[in-house]
């Protein structure tokens, strides 16, 4: 007997519908092939699980949970057009919005910088500010200029 | 008190009669219910949807069967219901885990082990479900009915609306399928 013919007869093996030569190579079968063994073991004992099972036991509250559940049934609520409509269409309807929103901020940040951008809060007159602004903090009045031409003046001292 | 008596109190909208009543069948529904949905929890509410509508449907029992068949069928019923609606609901709990809502746990199949308990035992347990919740849900209820809940075939063909020799082919079908799934299952894992 080879796996798949045993597979094929483990049902009726089960149900003990097998002659008494199948029962035989059968059970040479299981002694002799690990992976069926194992099958065999799983098999039958979750065919034995289809059984009276332990009754669940009675509930000390039972009745004052369901008298709640009724109370609160009766009780005013939405309605049912309108819930429906709130699970099922608003809820996948927000998490596509924010879906769209998230992808769309993050095409935004990833086009360049904000004062580029036709959407950007920033206008001619606020660049003004921050570059007045930018001005004040060097208390010395200079003008602003890059720090690679203090670095010049500084290799021009030094080939003096 | 006399059932019969007790489902005309309730009738009367007695609440003390009720609550009799419930405190009597509740582990029956309670059972019928947690067999077929295999979760404590779902079964607490089903049931309790059982009791909700045996109050408010009252006046539809003739007394042709006995309580506890048409309990068995209420609670059958309820269970296939909450399980028709659980599939509907599946498209958007995925997509509550997609975007981070683990309050809402895909599916009580995929519940994890707690500390303790027998692995190979709950192994085979979510093997056997898997392997019933194949199955159409005919054959799913009488195999339960018949093997969990221990009703003779005349009892599940009552039950079920169906005849008696019906209820034979149904679980022999039945079986030979979850033997099947059972096969296959176990080849995969």
């Amino acid at each position: 007997m080879n796996c798949k013919e045993f597979k094929k007869i483990l049902p009726d093996y089960i149900d003990k519908k097998l002659s008494e030569k199948q029962i035989e190579e059968f059970q040479n079968h299981i002694e002799s092939c690990s992976n069926c063994s194992i099958l065999y073991q799983k098999f039958n004992n979750t065919f034995n699980l289809l059984k009276p099972k332990a009754e669940i036991a009675e509930h000390a509250f039972y009745f004052t949970r369901l008298k709640q559940k009724i109370e609160n049934r009766n009780s005013p609520k939405e309605s049912i057009f309108i819930s429906l409509l709130s699970r099922k269409l608003v809820q996948p309807a927000i998490y596509l919005a924010s879906l769209i929103i998230a992808v769309y901020i993050g095409i935004l940040i990833g086009s360049g910088s904000a004062t580029q951008n036709q959407y950007s809060e920033l206008n001619n007159g606020d660049k003004d500010y921050i570059q007045t602004f930018a001005e004040y903090q060097y208390l010395n009045d200079f003008e602003i200029e890059p720090i690679e031409n203090l670095l010049i003046d500084d290799n021009n001292i030094v080939e003096e | 008190m006399d059932d019969k008596i007790l489902l005309a109190k309730i009738a009367e909208k007695d609440e003390k009669a009720f609550q009799i009543f419930v405190e009597k069948y509740h582990q029956l529904v309670l059972n019928v219910c947690n067999n077929i949905l295999n979760n404590y929890d779902d079964a607490m509410d089903v049931s309790q949807e059982v009791f909700i509508k045996i109050y408010e449907s009252i006046d539809s029992f003739r007394g042709d069967s006995k309580v506890t068949t048409w309990l068995y069928r209420v609670s059958v019923n309820k269970s296939l219901n909450y399980l028709r609606s659980r599939k509907k609901q599946k498209l958007f709990t995925s997509l509550d885990v997609i975007f981070g809502d683990d309050n809402k746990s895909s599916d009580p199949e995929d519940k994890e082990l707690k500390p303790g308990e027998n692995i190979e035992l709950e192994e085979n347990k979510k093997a056997l479900y898997y392997a019933l919740r194949k199955l159409p849900e005919k054959q799913n209820i009488a195999i339960s009915l018949n093997n969990f809940e221990d009703l003779s075939y005349k009892e599940i063909s009552e039950v079920m609306g169906i005849s008696v020799s019906e209820v034979g082919v149904l679980i022999n079908r039945g079986k030979k399928k979850l033997q099947k799934t059972l096969i296959d299952y176990y080849k995969k894992n």
